[in-house]
């Protein structure tokens, strides 16, 4: 293991390298623009740099220089023979070490390649949203990414920890990014007290290890677990803490509840970033310890780990479907995600618990193609949604709509994200997600009971689960992108500007590649699955025209994308061919169709008083400078009319109402005008979908407050008589203490 | 056959009588009445020690007792009861029967823990130790079961005798420069607590301390 990926002096230097590069968006920070601009190409080099040393490991760089050995002396660090660079501190146990293997390797891959996409986005999107500091925007946004690059090479706890909390902290600032807002400070107050709960756990994780192995380098936790040093209670202890430390970042089912807010305050391109990878960093410290620090576990650990996350999974579709807001909806997706990767996770733990490497080889390789597909497919999402909320200043659906014909290039590059997100061919997401539908049907060859019940039971949660996310983004797309605009803002948005049109257009398209070409995405995974699980698959799955077939030992599936997409443009072409030979092929150009409702024609009123009025229903009563309209009326009822369309919180009822036990929502009907109570009476419908759990945290942390603060009270009275009979009662308790322990012998 | 260590101990004993009397008490002035003859005995049993001991300075301490607790305390509570005019009786958390036999608990608890070897240097009477400490233990319930601040007070000068007997009977008198300080502290915290008490008065209408805990927030 890791022999082709020995460090030389030229990687060193390489690495030192672009820390100065990595420097220098810092340091031009007062120009924002510039800044974004530097970071994007050295964050670019840097994703090139890794998937090549990822691919092709560290020999090949023929670049050694001579004085390299010289330069590293000079900056303190220590190359050993392993994998590491190690920078010695004068603090005891504090070394700052950095692995590069195959698994951070391709993880630092996805954050310097997201890292790309996204400040390539800001570049626009910054002055998109009119923020007001962008400079601090842009070194919080540098210094996110680069702590996050620097967790996953992390070779040592203390240090891992050091970069840990400095990523939770940027995260948390650039949550709080909006300072004004009271959601923002809400949302961003949930998530670092949270985040805060999960490094205690972690805190606990690495003292236990500690404690165990007497030292805080990964190496030597990895010697433990190869020696097989831990008790199967030591390796319970290790498993929950990690669970919990880990999966309170990940947003596992119960301690979800700062992810959806969080995502939603941060602006787009960090949100991005922290659904596409941050979360995902807490996956790869679960498959650190699950696979290298832990050693021959049964099989109850890869079960919890399931179990959890059909949960996660569950839960999170069923609350995407509900939301309004656009932002909000992701989030819940992103979460659902988290619930997939969970399930392949477990999958791949029961495998290779039961010694079946390759069917864990297997389950890894769709977990990892799943983190990378959906940190493209939830890139592209977020910066759509962020493109979305910066042309119609809204992220509430219901009062989008219609865009599609605002922004064209974007809506299409959107409908690609979206389809991803609903698992269809030919996109990545369905790829991965056949994948792991095949090693969970696979783990029926498992030789215990338990799952062999279970696997249906999980494969039908997965399948009803794909159902809801459709429909999710069904609701997503056709709501803002269909129909016609339902306020002023979306009436009046235009296409975003161009950098952010082709960052997104780079994720849309690499969607599109892996879905068709996914070999060339399971290429460098399998390099990564190698390392793990010391077998290599992809020749195993990979067979020519791109397709993929499970593990021909356990011949269930076999899939081509390529084929698929033959398949259906042949059918595509079909379809079309059978309605322009026996349809009617008249075509009518006409307003959009919206659910039935009246058209403009009706009322006799042209497109420019229309963009100049439309969608002020709810507050038509400001149309003072318009006397001369005469056709005032008109326009409000056509603009109230638009209103009447099919909305968001409409579409989800169905889903409202079936699962109701789910939610927490409140709905209400309020009258606004005791007067007019028959005729024509204005109500105002308010509603809101609130997470249950958080909820249930709210309702437990006040019963709890209210406890602690009531036996305050009752211990601190304000009585003097009782603070001198707590003196006196110490001064008792000490007496008899004292002649009983010191005197009686 | 009464020696002189069975004499200390007889004054010792009679300091812990006034001090349960001192929790039976109904009225204020009654317990001042109460605290200057327990003091008087505090001051005998000083003396009796100096004489026992021939220590010149416990006849001092002595004499200082006499003339500061006897004398001078007595007459100032005296002086702000009267000025405050209170006629109101003693009100207790707990009653006077119950106060009564807790402090006879008090002064078995007293025995109790120090029944072993608890100094190695020898006493001059043994038994006025665990006396002392009864007397200490019912000052401060004084102040626990009262509501009266001039109770509190006089709680905490109860307090302050035992001490002063636990201290005399364990090392023969402490230091005449500690002696004069304690006395002068003992004097001041008096004066003071009566200036404080007139404040209470005037501001709060009332004596009672439960009804201070409006102060809170």
């Amino acid at each position: 293991m890791g022999q082709t990926n020995t460090l030389n002096g030229a990687v060193i230097l390489i690495a030192i390298l672009f820390l100065f590069l990595l420097s220098i968006p810092f340091i031009i920070s007062f120009n924002p623009k510039l800044s974004l601009i530097f970071s994007s190409v050295i964050y670019l080099l840097l994703s090139v740099f890794l998937l090549f040393s990822l691919l092709y490991g560290f020999a090949k760089f023929p670049l050694l220089l001579p004085f390299s050995a010289q330069l590293s002396k000079l900056f303190g660090l220590r190359s050993s023979t392993s994998d590491h660079i190690t920078y010695l501190t004068t603090i005891p146990y504090l070394k700052f070490s950095y692995l590069f293997d195959n698994l951070s390797l391709f993880f630092g891959f996805l954050i310097a390649f997201l890292g790309f996409i996204s400040s390539l986005y800001s570049f626009n999107y910054l002055y998109e949203e009119h923020y007001k500091n962008k400079s601090l925007f842009v070194i919080l946004f540098n210094g996110f990414i680069i702590s996050m690059l620097f967790v996953v090479f992390s070779a040592n706890g203390l240090s891992f920890l050091i970069f840990w909390e400095i990523m939770s902290i940027l995260s948390f600032f650039l949550v709080l990014f909006e300072y004004e807002k009271e959601e923002s400070k809400k949302a961003a107050n949930l998530y670092i007290i949270m985040t805060h709960i999960g490094t205690f756990f972690i805190f606990l994780l690495f003292l236990y290890m500690f404690m165990k192995t007497g030292s805080f380098s990964f190496e030597a936790w990895k010697h433990l677990g190869i020696s097989g040093g831990l008790s199967v209670a030591g390796m319970t202890i290790i498993f929950i803490l990690t669970l919990l430390g880990f999966g309170m970042k990940a947003g596992i089912f119960p301690l979800h509840v700062w992810l959806p807010k969080a995502h939603l305050e941060a602006p787009s391109s960090v949100s991005a970033l922290m659904s596409g990878i941050m979360i995902k960093t807490a996956i790869y410290m679960m498959i650190r310890f699950y696979f290298e620090f832990m050693k021959s576990y049964g099989w109850g650990f890869g079960f919890t780990i399931l179990l959890i996350g059909a949960l996660t999974l569950i839960y999170g579709v069923l609350n995407a479907g509900i939301q309004d807001n656009i932002k909000r909806l992701l989030a819940y997706s992103s979460m659902e995600n988290i619930g997939i990767m969970l399930m392949a996770l477990g999958l791949a733990m029961i495998f290779y618990s039961q010694g079946m490497y390759l069917l864990c080889a297997f389950a890894m390789m769709a977990l990892l193609f799943h983190i990378m597909n959906h940190a493209l497919f939830k890139g592209l999402l977020f910066l759509g949604s962020g493109a979305i909320a910066s042309q119609t200043h809204t992220k509430d659906m219901n009062k989008l709509g219609g865009l599609v014909k605002k922004m064209p290039a974007a809506s299409f590059i959107f409908l690609i994200g979206v389809l991803s997100a609903a698992t269809l061919p030919p996109f990545n997401g369905f790829v991965s997600e056949w994948m792991i539908y095949q090693s969970l049907l696979m783990a029926s060859s498992v030789n215990i009971e338990i799952i062999k019940v279970f696997t249906p039971i999980f494969a039908s949660v997965m399948a009803l689960a794909g159902g809801l996310a459709a429909l999710a983004f069904v609701k997503a797309y056709g709501i803002s992108f269909l129909g016609r605009a339902r306020s002023q803002g979306a009436n009046s948005a235009k296409e975003p500007p161009f950098l952010m049109l082709v960052s997104m257009g780079i994720l849309a398209f690499l969607c599109f590649l892996l879905g068709i070409f996914s070999f060339i995405g399971l290429m460098p995974i399998n390099k990564v699955v190698k390392e793990i699980t010391n077998i290599s698959i992809y020749k195993n799955i990979a067979i020519s025209y791109g397709s993929i077939v499970t593990l021909p030992k356990y011949s269930l599936g076999i899939i081509s994308p390529v084929g698929l997409l033959a398949a259906g443009i042949i059918f595509m072409a079909a379809v079309y061919l059978f309605i322009k030979i026996f349809g009617n092929m008249k075509i009518r150009i006409f307003e959009t169709f919206a659910c039935g409702l009246e058209n403009k024609d009706v009322y006799n009123i042209s497109d420019s008083q229309i963009s100049k009025n439309v969608c002020n229903a709810g507050n038509s009563n400001n149309h003072e400078g318009n006397n001369d309209n005469t056709n005032n009326d008109n326009i409000n009822a056509y603009t109230k009319i638009n209103n009447a369309q099919y909305s968001s919180t409409g579409f989800s009822q169905p889903l409202r109402r079936i699962f109701e036990k789910m939610y927490n929502v409140k709905e209400n009907l309020i009258n606004e005008e005791y007067k007019r109570k028959y005729f024509f009476p204005v109500k105002n419908y308010i509603f809101k979908a609130g997470d249950l759990f958080e909820c249930f945290y709210n309702s437990f942390a006040s019963k709890f407050l209210e406890k602690i603060s009531k036996l305050r009270a009752y211990i601190q009275g304000g009585v003097v008589q009782t603070y001198i009979a707590y003196i006196v009662g110490t001064l008792i308790i000490l007496l008899i203490w004292v002649s009983w322990f010191y005197h009686a012998g | 056959m009464l020696n002189i260590a069975s004499f200390i101990e007889l004054m010792g004993a009679f300091v812990l009588f006034f001090a349960i009397l001192q929790t039976a008490s109904h009225r204020v002035d009654f317990s001042i009445k109460v605290y200057s003859i327990q003091s008087l005995f505090l001051s005998i049993t000083i003396f009796v020690m100096g004489i026992h001991s021939n220590n010149g300075e416990l006849y001092l301490s002595s004499f200082l007792t006499f003339a500061i607790k006897v004398v001078a305390i007595p007459y100032f509570l005296n002086k702000v009861t009267r000025r405050i005019s209170i006629r109101e009786k003693i009100v207790p958390y707990i009653n006077m029967t119950n106060s009564v036999l807790i402090t006879g608990a008090i002064t078995i608890f007293a025995f109790f823990i120090t029944k072993g070897d608890f100094a190695s240097h020898e006493f001059i009477a043994r038994r006025v130790f665990p006396t002392a400490l009864a007397v200490i233990l019912i000052g401060v319930f004084i102040m626990i079961a009262r509501k009266k601040a001039i109770i509190q007070i006089i709680g905490f000068l109860t307090l302050d005798n035992g001490i002063i007997l636990a201290a005399t009977s364990i090392t023969k008198g402490l230091p005449l420069v500690v002696d004069i300080g304690v006395f002068f502290d003992v004097f001041i915290g008096a004066i003071m607590a009566g200036v404080l008490i007139y404040r209470i008065r005037t501001s709060f209408d009332s004596l009672d301390t439960s009804k201070m805990s409006n102060l809170k927030e």
